[in-house]
């Protein structure tokens, strides 16, 4: 596979990865988090560092992402979990930018605006993929459990759920633990692919697109949210034509699925095999009859 | 049978103050174990807010809440719920969008026996437990009469149904007692009567100890063994429907000042 694919590849499976989490938190929980980004550069910084300063392996580093991105979402989530929904979204939002104002503010141990440079290439393809297909499923069994109805019944009544003795806080917690570290490790293997990080990367722009894919894909299909998230990643590319015009296209995109499609693309509906067995069926028998006429 | 199974339920003093305005006042109430007792009163007498300071919703500034003996003030919710108190809302509060098979399955739980590794990895555990949660949440709908419309989204039926279903929904937790808030609110006189025989049979078949605040007399007269009356915040009578409709403060608050000497 070229680099330029492996490139395309590994940036659209960090997408899916973080999408995965963010669709638990918004679509099991109702709260939005707009500071994701930050969580990314958690786990892009822990696994940098503990590589290049500690010359951990990459396993461990990327275990040591996951791991420390969950903690800092259980310290995080303790005060701001409680909040009412809009301004969770604004705690998270500040959260996200107070991670990245604080890894700029440590050059000695993070490298600060400068960046963490020579850590090592270690996100393959393979790799990438196998995580991303682990996270979806990690994250589809979850919903399918009595946690993902607990979810669901938080989302839509979070009084009757208390009344049928859901502990709504420890729920909550759990969940946003989970989106964490999903996105501590999508951060990490990012680091591990470009060999470079800096705070820039990081910011709230970052953040913001990561729930749009989430809106725009469906706030009640996981498979809508990676099927936004490959969207989001390829749309620049396909477009890389337009220049400048890809930006206003990308905008257009987003703008005309809330206005025409406000549920997202996919609404509740989930992809499946069975489904895409009959897309497949339906695409391939729509050939033969073509060929027979 | 179910006057010796049921669970014993009461609360002394309960006080909760909005403001400057005293909502509930001094409010003592023994429920009768194993049996249906009822509160009256009219809009704004505090009933309401007696529930939602026995099921924690809002914490008492004093007074005490005890099932079986155990002190349940002043604790959250969800640890009030846990403890075996179920409940149902005025307006009706259903999961929307889920099956009413799954708004039932949803609470139960607390007595699928998987933690969140479980889950996430989907151990061979989870099918047996969740086959055990689907068989119970049959059995709450058998009770109720729901088996048929188990498919259906819950928030899509009838809101004589959508009753039904929040009643087997607070069934499913397996409570001690069962409170309900206005259960005949927004219903036909066809779906009140249906409502009263459900509740007599859960009564009977479980030996629930019910608590039940109603506006609608014919509902409290057929099913209620003891009523207490409430006016401004406090309770004015207690005793048999019968006794409570001829009490002199009772009189006094429905029908005006002079109607006692009537």
């Amino acid at each position: 596979m070229s680099d330029y694919y492996t490139g395309l590849l590994v940036f659209t499976c960090v997408n899916i990865i973080v999408t995965a989490g963010l669709y638990l938190l918004i679509g099991g929980t109702g709260l939005v988090s707009f500071g994701q980004a930050g969580f990314l550069a958690i786990g892009a910084y822990t696994s940098g560092l503990l590589t290049t300063r500690l010359n951990w392996p990459f396993p461990l580093g990327l275990t040591g992402a996951i791991v420390f991105s969950m903690l800092v979402g259980v310290a995080i989530g303790y005060p701001t979990l409680k909040l009412r929904r809009e301004y969770f979204a604004l705690a998270t939002m500040g959260v996200g930018e107070a991670i990245r104002a604080l890894i700029s503010a440590l050059p000695n141990f993070t490298g600060g605006s400068v960046g963490l440079p020579g850590i090592p290439q270690k996100t393959t393809a393979w790799v990438v993929l196998l995580l991303t297909v682990v996270s979806i499923v990690l994250v589809r069994n979850y919903l399918k459990s009595k946690f993902g109805r607990n979810a669901l019944a938080i989302k839509t009544d979070e009084l009757a759920a208390k009344a049928i003795a859901v502990n709504v806080f420890a729920q909550k917690q759990i969940i946003f633990a989970i989106t964490c570290g999903l996105s501590g490790l999508a951060g990490a293997l990012l680091a591990h692919y470009i060999t470079y990080i800096d705070p820039s990367m990081f910011d709230w722009n970052r953040s913001a697109e990561l729930v749009t894919i989430v809106f725009v894909g469906g706030l009640g299909s996981l498979t809508g949210g990676v099927t936004a998230a490959i969207g989001v990643a390829l749309l620049p590319e396909v477009l890389r034509f337009a220049n400048e015009a890809r930006f206003l296209v990308y905008s257009l995109v987003v703008l005309l699925v809330i206005i025409y499609r406000p549920g997202g693309l996919f609404g509740n509906y989930e992809l499946s095999w069975q489904s895409l067995a009959r897309i497949w069926r339906k695409l391939t028998g729509g050939a033969r009859k073509e060929g027979a006429a | 049978m179910s006057q010796a199974t049921g669970a014993r339920f009461e609360f002394h003093n309960l006080t909760k103050v909005f403001g400057g305005l005293v909502a509930v006042n001094d409010v003592t109430v023994e429920a009768v174990a194993g049996g249906i007792t009822g509160i009256i009163g009219s809009n704004g007498a505090g009933k309401s807010t007696v529930f939602n300071l026995i099921s924690g919703f809002y914490k008492p500034d004093a007074g005490q809440v005890l099932l079986e003996g155990q002190d349940l003030t002043g604790r959250q919710p969800h640890e009030i719920a846990a403890a075996g108190v179920g409940r149902t809302f005025q307006n009706i509060r259903l999961f929307q969008g889920m099956s009413v098979l799954d708004n039932v399955r949803t609470a139960l739980h607390r007595s699928l026996d998987y933690n969140v590794f479980h889950a996430l990895l989907r151990l061979p555990k989870i099918r047996s437990e969740e086959k055990r949660a689907e068989e119970a949440a049959l059995e709450a709908l058998e009770l109720v009469g729901m088996l048929e419309a188990k498919e259906l989204t819950g928030s899509s039926l009838p809101y004589g149904l959508q009753r039904r279903l929040e009643i087997a929904r607070a069934l499913a937790m397996k409570p001690k007692i069962l409170l309900l808030d206005e259960p005949a609110a927004g219903l036909n006189p066809g779906e009140v009567a249906d409502l009263v025989n459900l509740i007599r049979s859960i009564n009977a078949k479980l030996g629930l100890t019910i608590l039940v605040i109603e506006h609608h007399m014919d509902l409290v007269a057929s099913l209620c063994q003891k009523v207490f009356a409430m006016n401004f915040g406090q309770v004015i009578a207690g005793g048999t429907l019968a006794e409570v409709q001829n009490d002199p403060a009772v009189l006094e608050a429905y029908l005006g000042k002079g109607a006692s000497h009537a």
